[in-house]
């Protein structure tokens, strides 16, 4: 019994009018937590009652603390007596109960050095509602100690979304990637189901998730405590609805030791790792994995089927880290400054499987993800690289079928120790260096000498999925690439569908691929960083999107023009040159790439140290496209100085357009995926926009570009009071639903650098700062105080009173954000950082009125410094 | 019971603003922090549909800070619409808006939301003096918003805050001016128009009759402020605390007392003192002309209007009698706002000088100033106003 919470009822306001006679409530407070429950007394007729109990005490072992959440509601005493039914029922409302309710999530309590309190007011959330005024709440934790060996619970490891060290932690050992998955029917397909109420329905739901998630991190937090760490970093959390076969609710991180550090000293990483792998070969019939066209020469090494044990190795592991195991994978994206060695390029593999319901539903998805980790890691050897960063896994379900997808940036990294002792500043070029075979490379690319040292041998482009390294040498401002593939295919079912899927997906990873390049290159740029791409199977088509931020390094040689060549109709030809070429040098204008000064900076910085290749480079000076002439004299050059894309027929010479279509280029508006550094106002945004494809078997893959292009080019234009600005840590969620619909969910920060005037913010909680960066604005972070969680749903049966289907999604948003808000105020937070809407599902039906939508939501509660005022 | 029926007033027009078919398509923008977008704002308050505000907006040049088509900027205006439409429900209880609205908002423009929100045309207003705020009245704006050029919704929001106001403070001890403030958050300029109007509704001052046409809104609220500032409850001269938009009882109950000012002997000594004193600073000839000729009517009607407002039936007609008694003869005649101006001062100053004042007590003279000042500048400015839509 080692954990007693006690929770004081003591006041609400705002509650919704039950009873029309009197214009007002009796409202009384049931609270729930694992087994027991109490009652409060009724109050009255008000609407803002005033309850003051006595503590309430719950007593709990560490395992339900870790899964079960405080379960708070709001009744009207008059729902439940019988003579409410006879004689007040006209005065209801038309569905005559009031209940709403507060899950708090006591993880964020049982952290060894966090609060063991909170308290608050808390929205008062309906399913079926919405927010429905607010409850005063006071929570208190005391924890006994345990010293159980065998227990099942992980109390004490904190989870952090945010992908990389926490600021004022030291990370002392990066121990490797955790992954778990909790596979659970979902009681929206159970045959009760049919006599439940809706409001039941999806309480019921909510509650099962909310309890799913509380084992997930307990599960994964044992194995983080078998390691020997103590956190979860760069923590990613995914809901699959698989629909009738259940729901998988997936969480992979990196196991990490971390401590508070005294000075702002940097942190490093190791790798080691556990996987439970093993079992026999998924049974889905038509598992064709596509590999990246980067990496298509990796072959499928048959993984070993370590069974690993927790405790096994981990205390040898320590800190060194070459250590080749079996997912030697870290899921931050923005490492500590110096510890990436080498970047090779972006791995990924993909599996295509059909979901079927059976008992050992959580070993089949265990195996099917160790079959594709598998096959990541062989692609990062084939690159030289030990290890994979930037990983991320990601599926994409349409009824039966499942894609699953991995990707990540295969690299190698320093010892953590040595750059944590290392004085010197780490190399502006070094991590760019290539360390494959250039004679037999693992995917079709060309060399040259690295403009900033002079000594390496760099690619010509470089796609990864990490942030850019800040040691990095690059120059001017990253720009947002996107690259969009639809490709229609053929209605099938079970298999055959599965079979199409696959057969396709090679030739869409190439295509996105060339957009990708010549994307980069038509803006001047040479690397591409944060790639994350996103998969849709729809029953009409497959689309893809990959997303990151280019930016031009200076290592790399700089893209050249683009040379059109065609046997096609010349004229259309020269016009079509004449806009590239606009374009061109509109782009590095309004990107700042001045290379030649770039790097004439670096070298008189460096001084000596800086060879005569990049001197020659610097003094051919000029504008940057001379850059070109830098003359790498000894290595195959030969295509890189022409980029020449021939364009065979009409039909690529709308490709080509099509490729030019985008955002608007402007000076005072600036798109990355990567999260802002400091700036002195940040403002979240969501924005949630859907239209239909005309006809989706039609050659509509222009029309989905440009409606995609329409999406972003209407972001910009939302922003256009708020110039200058960036808008940063972008994330696309783009999909296309069943009724043929391109959906596209973005989330990001407005950043701007200056501080906003007005006053202080009113609202409920309104003090609290969303962002979907790292960094909140004007201050830095002070504490992590945990991680929120939370999985809405919120349905209608008459979307015309909520105003229409817009609006009934907007409050739904504007709702959850405002729970969020009190959630980390009451834990005593001043913002949510990380903050990021994983999961957006509407399911519309305007024409019956009915419409329902799910959303799931996480960040890290931080706590700011205290302002001096 | 008068915010359920508001929330059902402001549903009601929600659904005559939205357009009807269901749109497959979604455009929506949540952001952590409101911003808003006041062009928009003042188009939703005016009532524009998005589509109309669209090309408002567009002709204003909101096009060319940012490339974008006028389809996007209607979308983008249709988001903002719903924020507001959201918002509408707080905006009606400003003093809840805190601790009860979902959009994080600043200070500075939630003081702007509000102000922008409860502003009004001053012909609308203008309108609703001395009806009742009922169903009916909401329903005969039409005309009104036809007649002015304003959207109906526009005007049935101007119509509902007004409702909303009055009714808000109709039970309320006090300042008016401060109740309003305090309930609704609005600067002290907007206050003082919404307590005139709440002044003179409550009163059921005649304001609508043919002949009153020729006032505007702001030359009652100039009058009604004048009223609430000496002859109410919160008059500096008033000892009690009572509502304000009712007289206070004690003034009418002194006022009473002297009525010996309106008989015969008292307005003799009157004219006399005022004939000696015109003598000194005499007012324009054509004026001077026409008080040598009818002195006895003018002086006569001047006393019984200030003495009627001991009965509040003659109170309600106090712009109407103005008019028909001293500002139609005084225009005949050819009395500038300078004669007015004057005669009225100096016929305060004679009316002291006469034996009944004389004789009573200092507080009973300080009723006649406090009666006089207010009127008179009332006077004045009606009379202003007259002359400026006659050359009109």
């Amino acid at each position: 019994m080692p954990g007693r919470v006690r929770v004081k009822i003591l006041s609400a306001r705002n509650l919704p009018v039950m009873d029309r006679a009197s214009y007002s409530t009796d409202a009384f407070v049931e609270l729930k937590l694992g087994n027991a429950s109490y009652k409060t007394e009724v109050a009255r007729r008000s609407l803002n009652p005033q309850w003051n109990t006595e503590w309430f005490k719950f007593e709990l072992d560490d395992e339900e603390l870790q899964d079960e959440a405080l379960q708070i509601r709001v009744l009207d005493y008059d729902t439940y007596s019988s003579h409410d039914a006879i004689g007040k029922a006209n005065y209801k409302n038309s569905d005559g109960t009031f209940t709403a309710q507060v899950y708090i999530d006591l993880n964020p309590l049982l952290g060894k050095d966090g609060s063991r309190g909170m308290s608050g007011w808390f929205p008062l959330y309906d399913t079926m509602h919405g927010i429905r005024g607010d409850i005063q709440i006071s929570v208190n934790l005391d924890l006994f100690s345990d010293t159980n060996r065998y227990r099942e619970s992980s109390l004490g490891v904190k989870f952090f979304y945010h992908p990389g060290v926490p600021v004022g932690q030291t990370l002392l050992q990066l121990l490797g990637f955790v992954e778990e998955l909790v596979v659970n029917d979902d009681p929206e397909y159970q045959w009760i189901e049919k006599l439940r109420t809706s409001r039941a329905s999806n309480e019921a739901r909510q509650r099962l998730f909310s309890r799913l998630n509380g084992q997930l991190q307990r599960k994964l937090g044992l194995r983080v405590l078998g390691m020997g760490g103590n956190a979860v970093i760069g923590y990613r959390l995914h809901f699959d609805l698989e629909g009738e076969s259940g729901i998988v609710v997936r969480g992979i991180g990196t196991a990490v030791s971390l401590t508070a550090s005294k000075s702002a000293a940097h942190l490093a990483t190791e790798t080691s790792l556990t996987v439970q792998s093993s079992l026999s070969v998924a049974a889905a019939p038509a598992a064709e994995p596509a590999g990246d066209p980067a990496a298509t020469n990796g072959t499928l090494e048959q993984q070993s089927a370590v069974q690993q044990q927790q405790s096994a190795d981990v205390a040898d592991a320590g800190p060194g880290f070459n250590k080749l195991l079996d997912t030697p994978f870290v899921t931050m994206s923005c490492l500590p400054t110096g510890l990436v060695a080498s970047l090779g390029g972006t791995v990924a593999a993909k599996s295509v499987k059909l979901l079927v319901h059976s008992p050992d539903a959580p070993d089949a998805r265990d195996a099917w993800w160790s079959e594709i980790r598998a096959e990541v890691r062989a692609h990062a050897r084939a690159f030289g690289c030990s290890t994979v960063i930037g990983y991320n896994e990601e599926t994409c379900i349409a009824d039966d079928l499942i894609v699953l997808s991995a990707y990540g940036t295969a690299a190698k990294l320093n010892s953590l120790e040595d750059v944590q002792n290392s004085h010197q500043p780490p190399s502006s070029c070094r991590a760019l260096h290539v360390l494959y075979s250039q004679s037999s490379p693992p995917f079709p690319v060309s060399f040259s000498r690295c403009a900033v040292c002079g000594r390496g041998s760099v690619p010509d482009i470089l796609l990864a999925t990490s942030d850019t390294p800040a040691e990095l040498a690059t120059c001017g401002q990253p720009a947002l690439i996107q690259a969009r593939v639809w490709r229609p295919k053929r209605d099938a079912k079970g298999e055959a569908n599965a079979r199409e899927v696959s057969d396709r997906l090679p030739f869409i990873e190439y295509e996105l691929h060339s957009q990708l390049v010549q994307k980069l290159r038509l803006r001047g740029m040479n690397g591409l960083f944060g790639l994350r791409t996103r998969m849709s199977v729809a029953s009409c088509g497959i689309l893809v999107t990959a997303t990151g931020t280019g930016v031009h390094l200076l290592a790399l040689p700089a893209p050249c023009e683009p040379q059109l060549v065609s046997k096609g109709d010349q004229r259309l030809l020269s016009s079509l040159q004449a806009k590239v070429s606009e374009f061109v040098s509109r782009s590095r204008e309004v990107h700042c790439l001045d290379r030649a000064q770039a790097l004439a900076a670096i070298s008189a910085s460096s001084g000596a140290s800086v060879s005569n290749a990049s001197a020659s480079n610097s003094d051919s000076g000029g504008a940057a496209e001379d850059a070109e002439a830098s003359p790498p004299i000894d290595l195959q050059s030969n295509q890189r100085d022409n980029f020449i894309i021939s364009l065979a027929d009409d039909c690529e010479t709308d490709e080509m357009e099509a490729l030019l279509v985008d955002y608007p280029l402007m000076d005072s508006l600036q798109l990355t995926c990567s999260p802002a550094c400091r700036s002195e106002d940040t403002n979240f945004f969501v924005r949630i926009l859907r239209c239909p494809l005309d006809d989706p078997e039609a050659n509509s893959s222009r029309q989905v570009n440009s409606l995609l292009a329409d999406m972003l080019h209407s972001t910009c234009f939302h922003f256009r009071h708020s110039l200058p600005c960036t808008l940063a840590a972008l994330h696309f969620h783009t999909e296309v639903t069943d009724e043929s619909c391109l959906q596209t969910v973005l989330t990001g920060d407005c950043v701007r650098q200056t501080a906003p005037q007005g006053g202080l913010l009113l609202g409920t909680a309104s003090g609290v700062l969303l962002c979907s960066g790292c960094h909140p604005p004007g201050r830095p972070v002070a504490n992590y105080l945990g991680n929120l969680d939370f999985f809405f749903i919120r349905e209608t049966s008459s979307v015309r009173d909520c105003g229409g289907s817009q609006a009934f999604l907007h409050t739904c948003l504007a709702e959850v954000m405002a729970v969020v808000r009190a959630h980390a105020a009451a834990l005593g937070g001043q913002a949510v950082t990380s903050f990021h809407l994983s999961e957006v599902l509407l399911l519309d039906n305007p024409s019956r009125g009915h419409a329902q939508c799910l959303l799931n939501v996480c960040g890290d509660v931080v706590q700011l410094p205290v302002a001096e005022a | 019971t008068h915010q359920q029926s508001a929330a059902t007033l402001s549903s009601s027009r929600r659904h005559s603003r939205q357009c009807p078919p269901p749109c497959m398509n979604l455009d929506i923008s949540v952001t952590g922090e409101l911003r808003i977008d006041w062009d928009a704002y003042r188009t939703w308050v005016n009532g524009l549909a998005p589509a109309e505000a669209a090309q408002v907006l567009t002709r204003a040049g909101a096009l060319k800070t940012c490339p974008g088509s006028i389809d996007m900027l209607r979308c983008e205006i249709a988001n903002e619409y719903r924020v507001f439409d959201l918002l509408e429900r707080h905006l009606q209880v400003p003093d809840r808006l805190q601790d009860a609205c979902l959009f994080p908002v600043r200070e500075s423009a939630v003081r702007r939301l509000i102000e922008l929100y409860y502003q009004f045309d001053a012909p609308v207003v203008r309108d609703l003096l001395g009806k009742k705020l009922n169903a009916k009245t909401r329903r005969d704006l039409e005309d009104t918003a036809e007649r002015n050029s304003l959207a109906l919704v526009s005007c049935r929001r101007q119509f509902d805050n007004l409702r909303r106001v009055f009714k808000a403070v109709e039970e309320l001890k006090g300042s008016l001016v401060g109740n309003i403030r305090a309930l609704f958050l609005l600067p002290e300029h907007l206050a003082k128009e919404y307590a005139a109007a709440v002044f003179l509704t409550n009163q059921r001052f005649e304001t609508s009759k043919r002949k009153l046409g020729f006032l505007s809104f702001n030359d009652f609220a100039h009058c009604a402020n004048q009223m609430i500032a000496h002859w109410s409850y919160s008059s500096k001269d008033c000892a009690s605390q009572d509502m304000d938009q009712d007289l206070d009882a004690n003034f009418l109950r002194d006022l009473k007392e002297l009525k010996a000012m309106g008989e015969r002997e008292a307005l003799e000594e009157i004219r006399g003192q005022l004939a000696s004193k015109l003598q000194l600073a005499p007012l324009s000839q054509t004026a001077m002309a026409d008080f040598e000729a009818g002195h006895k009517q003018l002086l006569r009607r001047l006393t019984q209007l200030a003495l009627s407002l001991t009965t509040s039936k003659d109170t309600r007609d106090f712009f109407l009698d103005t008019v028909e008694q001293l500002v139609e003869p005084w225009s005949q005649a050819g009395w500038t706002c300078n004669d007015v101006e004057q005669f009225l001062a100096t016929y305060r100053a004679a009316a002291k000088e006469t034996s009944t004042l004389m004789r009573a007590t200092k507080a009973r003279q300080k009723t006649w100033d406090r009666m006089l000042v207010p009127m008179s500048a009332c006077i004045v400015k009606i009379y202003a106003s007259y002359l400026n839509s006659r050359e009109a």
